[in-house]
Parts: structure tokens; C-alpha cells; sequence
């Protein structure tokens, strides 16, 4: 929490241009809120920092699931997919990670795998692409 | 105006099956992830041109009013809100749902919501020109202050660690900063990237903290999942006792959402969150909110439901569109040549009666989809989560493309996706997150705007009578609510 909040707040003056907004001029500048909303930021950082320090208490359960590897490989079906989706088009990229994502989740790919994979796209493909006339990425083949 | 004229103007075949093909629309729309109730009232809008404007507004209205309804019941099975409104109601269903009662959390959230759209429907026919008059009477300082308010509902939401919550919401609203400064036009955290220049897509947002987290989620747990289906098959109907329970909330949560709703610029999201935050503080049993809890379901979706009639207020009254819904069918009504304001009452008498009469119909039809399709649509959780899962991420690529029709929105609903995984394991809360987001906006608009009109006199903006009301409130809910907070822990150790 404090690492991004003094992170944060160091960006504040290369990403936030310095101006006085016509209608507040000169009374509140365009670094002011930013500013403001950061500094809370800051101060619950401390808070929680003393808190923790006056008080330390275990980790959180939740942090020892973070060690099984399975949702890395969930996250990385996922950036495939965004990756893939230009190149391979949507309805074959999409085909693709769900059988990798139906694979992982501890499916038996067979016959019936490919085909609800095949019909589950066919559908979401005819939904948005024909019936709402989306554009749907085609790829680049 | 002719009442009995405007009720056999609605009773006509013709008319029912628009509305209630809205409605299927609606729902089937709003439990999609991915597709918004905007997205849809703006595809059908150029349906309904060659129609008269009565059944044209009832099908926009069906549409609308059928998606807040749809939006809970990817909520309550999937953890996955359809519309940012339901997010409060996945707090409680989803835990429901987990706990194998997915039938009644599903009929508790339609029964709500029912109520609330009645208790809407009342306030929009009877209090129309008294709660118009206060909306109206609201400057940038009172706006600002209901932002504060809606923040203080934070303490609700935050779970174990008030501190995170507030950390994480301030985290929100620094992310909703992201874009173009709304005073002075100057680019702020873009860098460089143009996409960013109209800040982050709320829904992208929504759509990765909610269901690319859970999708995560279901990686770590291959294997276990069957079991919790089993349970999910022997979920039994909600029965009479529940109804009772919940019945106080139900009618005061749809009152709060009537008044929130008639707020322009607020809408179902503040009020849901505020209900369900409201509904926890009365409760004898705070420690089961967020765990399924019938009564932050029924808090949840009436409060939602009950603003979506009363934005309609200052839309039929002022003009003022009430959230971005009413706005879509403001554009409508100007299409069909209904002309809004106080004009609409005195020349289109009928048109408003059948409206409204419509509107009421309309409740009941999603009363009755609701209820009787709730086991039809609980099915979904039925298909094993090898099957559900990697339909739901494809869902999430197509919707999330669709927003823009570029892959900029893919990638941010992937990246709050690690980020709302990783908030969840390490501890730190996913709701608060979002009202910052959605928040944010509206809280730094109008803190400029009253910060400008008095001339950057702090004292000046908070002092007002309308804004001091509001900003104590916000002492008295937050206090509340870190009351509860304490009585949680204390139960637990």
C-alpha cells in the first residue's frame, strides 16, 4: 500500500500536466486533486503500517493459495487469448482457449469437448456478430 | 387525462407481447457479462422507429427494466454481474449460491425486485413533483456531498480491514482520475496511451474485477467444484417465513432507491450498495451479510429496482435524465416526438397515464419471467465449471471487445482481472474498489464546480444546509457502519 501510494505520487508530476483550469483559476490547479486523492492514499498507508506494527497479526489465509502455480497458468490462458484474438481471428482463438481452458479445468477433451467448444463459439459468434452486427476480429489470415 | 383510455391503450395484445419480449430481451441481455443495458437500448432504439411511441417506449422500458433484473442473476450463479447495479447483489447471492441455495436467492432477488420497482412506481405517480423540486434545488456542492456519502458506504462492503476498504476505494477513485481532467482538459496518467484519453471503461473494470477474478479463481479449485454443484441441485424454493423476514427491507430499501433514484447522476449502483449497507446496520445478523444473506440479497436488488422508475421523475418532469438509461430513452422519446417537461403532462395527459400504468405492468411481467424462468435459468450452474468457465472467458473477450471494437478494453478487463484476483488473496476488498470508480467522477466534478463557485472556499461549499444534512449523514453511516464492523470481529474472536 505505501509503495504504491509514494509511487503514485512521484508520478504526479510527469503525468499530470501543471495548468489553472479557466473556471478555477487561480484557486484550484489541475495537480490539486490528484494530489489530494494520493495524500489519502499516504495517510491510510501510514495507518495501516502503525496498525500492523502496534499490532501484528498473521498473514491472511488467502495468501498461501497465491504459491499453487494453477492461476498462472489460468492468467496465462487469459493473455494468450487477448494476444491471440488479433492474429487468429475470434471465432478460432476463442475455439482454441476454450479447449486449453476446458483441458485445465480437468475436462476430458473428446469428441463432445470439440464440439460444445465449437457450438459455444458458433453461438457467441452469431449473437454479437450477425444478430447485434458487431465486427468481430477476423484475424490476420 | 383518461385513465380508463391509458389502461385499454396498454391492454392490448399487441402492446403485452412488446413488453414482454422486452422484458425476455432484457433479462436474457442484462445476465450476459458483457452486454449493457445501454448496449441494447441503443441497438433496439432503431427497432422501434417504425412503431407508435407508447409501445415503443414500453419495449425500450421492457428492455431496461428486464436487464437491471438480468444483470442479478449472473450475480447470484456466477459472481458475475451483468450490470454494475448488481454488484451489490453478488455480495450475498453468489455465497447463496456457493451454499447450494441458488433457487431461492434467485427468487428473493426477483421478489425484491418486484417490490422495489412497485415502491418506485408509486413514488414516480404520487411524489412526482415533490421529490422533482428537491432534485432540482441540488447544486455541485450537494452532488459532491452524496458522493462523499455513497463513499462512506465503503464501510460496509470492506470486509475484515475497514482500512483496506477505504484504501482500496481511494485506490478507485485515483483510477477513475485517469483520463482527461474535467476543469482544465489536461491529460492526466495516460501515458501517452490514447485510449486512455476518455479514462477507464467502467465496465472493462467491472467486467475483470468480477468475472476474470472468478474464472482465476476457478483455476485453483479443479476438482472441488463438482461437489458444491451437487448441493447446488437440492436448493429448496424460498418460503413464506423469508418473505416475511425480508419484507421490511424489501419496502424500505425500494423507498431508498426511489429517492436515490430521483437524484440525477446517482442511480441503482449508489443505491444498491446503500441499501444493502443499510439493511446490515438494522439486521440482528450483521456477521451473515456477505456470507448469504437472504435479507442483503432482498436489500440489494429492491434498492437497485427501485430507482429505476423514479429516474424517470426528472427525465418526464425537467428533462433531466435521472442515469445513463434514462438518458438512452430521453433520445427515444425526442425520436417519437414525445416532448418532456411539464408540457408532457398538460398536452400527452393519456400518453403519461399508459405510461405509467405500463411501467407498472411492466414490474409484474418481470415479476413472472422472473420467477417462474429462475429455475430455468439456474440450470446455468448445473454445466460443470469445466464446461462454464472457459464459455464465460470468451464471453468476457467478445463483450469486453465489443465496448469499443478494439482490444484496449480486453486488456484492461484482463488487468483489473490479476488485480481483483490478487486483491482477493492478499486480503483487500473488491467492491470498494469499484464505487471509488464509479464515484470518483462525480465526486471530483462536483467538488470543483462548488470549489470554483465560491471561489476555493472550503467552508463555503460544506456549510450549505442541503450539503452539511448530507455530509453528517455520511458521519452517522460511516459510524454505523464501523459500529457494525467492531460487532462482526468481536463475534468472530
Amino acid at each position: 500500500m505505501l509503495v504504491l501510494s509514494v509511487v503514485l505520487m512521484l508520478l504526479i508530476p510527469f503525468q499530470v500536466e501543471r495548468t489553472e483550469a479557466a473556471l478555477t483559476e487561480p484557486v484550484i490547479g489541475s495537480r490539486v486533486y490528484p494530489l489530494l486523492i494520493v495524500s489519502v492514499m499516504l495517510g491510510l498507508s501510514l495507518f495501516r503500517l502503525w496498525k500492523v506494527f502496534r499490532n501484528p497479526k498473521p498473514m491472511e489465509s488467502g495468501t498461501d493459495t497465491l504459491s499453487n502455480p494453477r492461476w498462472l497458468v489460468g492468467a496465462l490462458v487469459l493473455i494468450l487469448y487477448v494476444c491471440l484474438m488479433p492474429w487468429l481471428g475470434f471465432t478460432l482463438a476463442s475455439f482454441l482457449t476454450m479447449l486449453a481452458a476446458m483441458r485445465i479445468l480437468g475436462e476430458r477433451i473428446r469428441l463432445m469437448g470439440v464440439t460444445y467448444c465449437a457450438v459455444a463459439v458458433g453461438v457467441v459468434w452469431f449473437v454479437f456478430g450477425k444478430f447485434l452486427e458487431i465486427p468481430l476480429p477476423a484475424g490476420v489470415f | 387525462m383518461d385513465l380508463v383510455t391509458a389502461v385499454s391503450e396498454v391492454l392490448t395484445p399487441t402492446i403485452l407481447m412488446f413488453m414482454v419480449m422486452g422484458v425476455a430481451i432484457g433479462i436474457l441481455a442484462g445476465s450476459l457479462p458483457g452486454i449493457t443495458d445501454p448496449m441494447v437500448l441503443g441497438l433496439a432504439i432503431p427497432f422501434t422507429f417504425g412503431m407508435q411511441p407508447l409501445p415503443a417506449l414500453l419495449l425500450l422500458l421492457g428492455i431496461h427494466f428486464g436487464a437491471l433484473y438480468g444483470g442479478a442473476i449472473t450475480a447470484i450463479l456466477v459472481n458475475t454481474p451483468g450490470t454494475p447495479a448488481s454488484a451489490a447483489t453478488a455480495l450475498d447471492g453468489y455465497p447463496l449460491t456457493r451454499a447450494g441455495q441458488p433457487r431461492k436467492a434467485l427468487q428473493m432477488s426477483v421478489l425484491a425486485s418486484f417490490t422495489g420497482a412497485i415502491v418506485s412506481c408509486i413514488a414516480l405517480i404520487t411524489l412526482t413533483p415533490l421529490l422533482a423540486t428537491v432534485a432540482l434545488r441540488f447544486s455541485p456542492a450537494e452532488y459532491f456531498a452524496l458522493g462523499v456519502f455513497g463513499l462512506s458506504v465503503v464501510a460496509g462492503v470492506a470486509g475484515s480491514s475497514l482500512s483496506r476498504g477505504f484504501f482500496v476505494a481511494t485506490l478507485g477513485v485515483f483510477l477513475s482520475m485517469i483520463g482527461t481532467d474535467p476543469m482544465s482538459g489536461t491529460e492526466r496518467f495516460t501515458f501517452g496511451i490514447p485510449q486512455l484519453i476518455d479514462g477507464v471503461n467502467l465496465i472493462a473494470a467491472l467486467i475483470g474485477l468480477f468475472a476474470i477474478s472468478e474464472v482465476l479463481n476457478q483455476f485453483l479449485h479443479v476438482g472441488h467444484s463438482r461437489q458444491s454443484l451437487d448441493k447446488l441441485n437440492s436448493g429448496s424454493p424460498l418460503n413464506l417465513r423469508e418473505i416475511r423476514t425480508s419484507g421490511w427491507t424489501m419496502i424500505k430499501s425500494g423507498a431508498i432507491g426511489s429517492f436515490i433514484g430521483s437524484l440525477p447522476g446517482t442511480g441503482a449502483v449508489i443505491s444498491s450498495f446503500l441499501c444493502y449497507n443499510e439493511a446490515m446496520r438494522k439486521s440482528k445478523t450483521p456477521e451473515r451479510f456477505g456470507k448469504g444473506s437472504l435479507d442483503g440479497v432482498a436489500a440489494a436488488s429492491a434498492g437497485a429496482k427501485g430507482t429505476e422508475s423514479a429516474a424517470l421523475i426528472p427525465l418526464l418532469t425537467f428533462g433531466i435524465p435521472g442515469d445513463v438509461g434514462s438518458a438512452i430513452l430521453l433520445g427515444a422519446m425526442i425520436l417519437h416526438g414525445v416532448r418532456v417537461g411539464p408540457e408532457l403532462f398538460m398536452k400527452s395527459g393519456t400518453l403519461v397515464a399508459s405510461l405509467f400504468f405500463g411501467i407498472a405492468i411492466l414490474a409484474l411481467v418481470v415479476l413472472v419471467l422472473g420467477w417462474y424462468g429462475s429455475r430455468l435459468f439456474a440450470n446455468v450452474v448445473k454445466i460443470p465449471p469445466s464446461r462454464l468457465f472457459p464459455v464465460i472467458l470468451v464471453l468476457i473477450g467478445t463483450g469486453t471487445y465489443t465496448l469499443s471494437n478494439d482490444m484496449f478494453n480486453v486488456w484492461v478487463a484482463a488487468g483489473f482481472g490479476v488485480l481483483g484476483f490478487l486483491m482477493q488473496k492478499t486480503g483487500f476488498p473488491i467492491p470498494p474498489l469499484l464505487l471509488g470508480l464509479i464515484l470518483g467522477p462525480i465526486i471530483e466534478k462536483n467538488f470543483l464546480l462548488a470549489m470554483a463557485a465560491t471561489g476555493g472556499d472550503l467552508p463555503a461549499v460544506i456549510s450549505r444546509p442541503l450539503t452539511l444534512l448530507i455530509l453528517v449523514f455520511s458521519g452517522i453511516s460511516l459510524w454505523f457502519s464501523v459500529g457494525i464492523q467492531k460487532k462482526i470481529q468481536n463475534k468472530k474472536s
